[in-house]
């Protein structure tokens, strides 16, 4: 089921969302940080890595390395690129949608999931009213935080 | 870490029917003011003292703002604040106790009968106790650090002093000795009451709503702090000004960091978040917010105007300002919003997937929205013509206002209720 505590060693491999500001302001090369936090992922599982600057070094040397990524910009000029070890799971920028429309968005990609399918989705904020819907129909889910306030969201069918 | 009290996930909030009977009480609270208004005719409106005014005053702020502040509070504490109210079931005495002495004070007020007064100083006792200290308890063991939490906390704080001031003049009205210095006290309590129960309090669930519900950017991180303080300061120096019994005209000077707060650079923010919203479309919710802030940027010039001026339509008008223009105008729109998005999740997105759900404007058309809003507004003026006019009958059609307002909105939040219950129709 869900798991609401800050990135374990198992919750990161299922989603992990990676700021490299705060990460190459300390000194840590961002390419570094994102090939050892996507060699932890779960063959499902999904790494988003927050930028100012479209991260398009850093998608090429993840594409080399064999992993699947995708940017996208955000409406504030942020960058996020979305990263996997197989294909990218489908995903939906729910951002600019009031509530409850993300939920119930979320509510309805999750009643078309077939077992073992995964679903992502940006969401506006953290959406702590989700969680218990999604565990009443027993799906497992992750969430994470962005820096700017927004969430990603994580769910796959057992 | 999620976790379960009951069967009830923390972070979900109470069950619907714990905001819902506060929610649904308070409109009838405007019907009553109204009917009261359109009973006893304007004589005694005339002074904001007079003791028909009192009691419309206190149906307001006690058995509309209050019920509704206060249901919001056990809804919002532990999906905002990460603050679970411990013996949340005791939500349902605190609803009884605050509704029958809000009847009993309102009573008191307009017969002046000093047994009901002792009577309305048990059940509101009870009601706070209640309600403010496992609240109380609730956001203070939060591990929630932001400044919606502290928002919360100090508006319980001073929902405390705001209650303990009233209840003090409640016992000199019902016989009890009077050490204190009553003018003072009066425009303290009611600037608590203003600036900190109602202020920090709108301003706190802003920084939430705002962003979430009208898709604008977060407040700056140092407002919150800046309007924080400012209440902060004015609870001390009001609570101060009263102990020591200084003369009431210092009650200006204490109120004056919380209404350059409250008043003027949280509006201010909200007025900049929402020219900002990502989605711009037509939104009768939103127009109760222009005219809260719009409200809220009057309410200074009009309260300096009725300290200065001896004109006596001006403390009306500040207090129509504050009360129908700045506070219930936000609560009557947030209504609209927060009430069919919290049927929504209770009655309809446990459904969704399975069978076709309707959307929160079809629990709650933008029509009837609107016309709650014009609703609104056409009390709103219908009270700034009576202030200024002082005849009986502008009064009436005021009372007449409130009771159709209330009325209407009451039969708004039943239908988006039952709507949510019932299947969707396409």
């Amino acid at each position: 089921m869900g798991n609401e505590a800050r990135p374990t060693a198992q919750a990161a491999s299922l989603l992990c969302v990676l700021d490299v500001g705060p990460a190459a302001a300390s000194g840590l090369a961002p390419v570094d940080l994102a090939m050892s936090t996507a060699a932890a992922l779960d063959p499902d599982g999904v790494m988003e890595i927050v930028a100012s600057l479209e991260p398009q070094p850093l998608m090429d040397e993840l594409r080399a390395a064999g992993y699947a990524a995708q940017a996208l910009r955000s409406d504030d000029g942020t960058w996020v690129a979305r990263v996997s070890r197989g294909r990218l799971p489908p995903f939906e920028d729910l951002t600019v949608l009031e509530p409850p429309l993300p939920l119930e968005r979320v509510l309805l990609a999750c009643a078309a999931l077939t077992r073992g399918a995964v679903y992502t989705a940006w969401l506006p904020r953290r959406p702590m009213l989700l969680f218990a819907h999604l565990d009443a129909r027993a799906l497992e889910w992750r969430a994470e935080d962005h820096p700017d306030g927004s969430a990603t969201l994580w769910v796959r069918k057992p | 870490m999620s976790f379960s009290i009951s069967g009830i996930r923390a972070e979900q909030g109470p069950p619907l029917s714990i905001p819902m009977s506060f929610f649904l009480t308070a409109p009838l609270a405007l019907c009553a003011a109204g009917a009261l208004l359109l009973g006893r005719g304007g004589d005694e409106m005339g002074s904001v003292w007079g003791p028909t005014n009192v009691a419309v005053v206190h149906l307001g702020v006690v058995g509309f703002l209050m019920l509704v502040m206060v249901g919001a509070l056990y809804q919002m504490l532990p999906v905002v604040a990460g603050a679970v109210v411990p013996m949340v079931r005791l939500a349902h005495a605190v609803h009884a106790l605050l509704v029958t002495g809000c009847a009993a004070l309102v009573t008191a007020q307009a017969t002046g009968n000093a047994a009901t007064f002792t009577s309305a100083i048990v059940l509101i006792t009870a009601a706070l106790a209640l309600f403010v200290i496992p609240a109380g308890a609730a956001v203070v063991r939060t591990r929630v650090t932001g400044p919606t939490a502290w928002g919360m906390r100090l508006s319980l704080l001073a929902l405390t002093i705001v209650v303990s001031g009233g209840l003090w003049m409640a016992s000199a009205r019902a016989g009890a000795a009077f050490h204190g210095e009553w003018l003072t006290l009066r425009w303290a309590h009611a600037h608590v009451g203003f600036l900190g129960w109602i202020g920090a309090l709108i301003a706190a669930v802003s920084w939430q709503v705002v962003p979430m519900f009208f898709l604008t950017p977060a407040a700056p991180k140092a407002l919150p702090w800046a309007v924080l303080a400012g209440v902060a300061i004015s609870l001390l120096a009001l609570t101060g000004v009263t102990l020591a019994k200084l003369p009431s005209s210092q009650v200006a000077w204490a109120c004056a960091p919380a209404a350059l707060a409250v008043w003027i650079v949280q509006p201010a923010w909200a007025l900049w978040a929402l020219r900002g919203r990502k989605r711009k479309r037509k939104d009768p919710s939103l127009w109760f917010w222009w005219l809260s802030i719009g409200s809220a940027l009057l309410c200074p010039c009009l309260g300096a105007a009725a300290l200065l001026r001896p004109e006596p339509a001006l403390p009306l008008l500040y207090g129509l300002c504050v009360l129908w223009g700045f506070g219930a105008a936000l609560v009557h729109g947030m209504l609209t919003r927060i009430v069919p998005f919290l049927v929504w999740l209770h009655h309809c997105a446990p459904r969704v997937g399975t069978a076709p759900v309707p959307s929160t404007r079809e629990l709650l058309p933008d029509v009837r929205t609107a016309r709650g809003f014009w609703l609104h507004l056409g009390t709103a003026l219908a009270g700034v013509v009576a202030a200024l006019l002082a005849q009986d009958i502008a009064w009436r059609v005021f009372g007449a206002g409130l009771l159709l307002t209330g009325a209407h909105l009451e039969m708004a939040l039943w239908q988006a209720l039952r709507a949510g219950k019932a299947p969707a129709s396409r």
